[in-house]
């Protein structure tokens, strides 16, 4: 049940170009409520993809 | 009378159809053909009494369409590597360094300082890796198209884009949001 924060950060970026699946979405939330450096990682994520559709 | 030999041959432009639509591929195409031809001739005799041929070599085809889907699915696309990432991780799969938040990120948005340090993070990027990323993130394509773009499968495609994603991550944390 448990995922790595390796695999956690590999589900951020595949959920960032599609829906996941059920279980892999669960999986990647439940990593997130107890890990603080893979919840900063899913934020600066986000980030740069606002800060690389700003580029001009 | 034709020979049955050349019947055979006769259905092979059919075959070749056949077989590439569902194999992607017209090399392995031919080849499962070729291979459902060589066996055709040689079971000549269980073909006796059945009135058609086509069905009867696309019957023989079909096996070998399956053989080849087979083969090609043992030998995939070499994935990118993604050696450099292992280097972020311990063999347990826990940061090296772990991140953590960056100070107020919206202020940077504002400053052009900031917006020069991600195009030189971008430049670094190799250069397939930064198409696809820039593909997705600036030009806001999906990544099938991304992928038939860039002749990539998707496997390559996710790959591609997740090392840039962490590339990028490393390189802003290191030359804007220094520790």
């Amino acid at each position: 049940m448990m995922i790595s924060c390796k695999e956690a950060t590999r589900l951020v970026s595949q959920g960032l170009d599609r829906k996941l699946g059920p279980w892999a979405w669960l999986r990647l939330r439940l990593h997130l409520l107890i890990c603080d450096a893979c919840s900063a990682f899913t934020r600066q994520m986000d980030f740069v993809r606002r800060a690389v559709q700003r580029l001009r | 009378m034709k020979s049955f030999a050349a019947r055979v041959e006769e259905e092979r432009p059919y075959l070749v159809r056949y077989a590439s639509l569902q194999l992607r591929d017209s090399h392995a195409a031919e080849d499962a053909v070729q291979e459902a031809l060589v066996a055709a001739l040689a079971g000549e005799a269980s073909f006796a009494g059945r009135s058609n041929l086509r069905t009867w070599l696309t019957g023989i085809l079909k096996h070998k369409i399956v053989d080849a889907i087979r083969r090609m699915a043992r030998d995939p696309e070499p994935v990118p590597d993604v050696a450099e990432l292992d280097a972020l991780f311990d063999e347990t799969g826990h940061w090296v360094d772990a991140p953590s938040a960056w100070p107020d990120p919206d202020n940077s948005l504002e400053q052009k300082q900031f917006f020069a340090v991600l195009e030189e993070c971008l430049a670094r990027l190799p250069a397939k890796t930064a198409q696809a990323f820039m593909m997705r993130e600036h030009m806001g394509f999906e990544t099938d198209e991304i992928c038939k773009e860039l002749a990539v499968t998707p496997t390559h495609c996710w790959v591609l884009l997740y090392r840039a994603r962490m590339a990028l991550r490393e390189c802003l944390q290191t030359n804007w949001f220094k520790k």
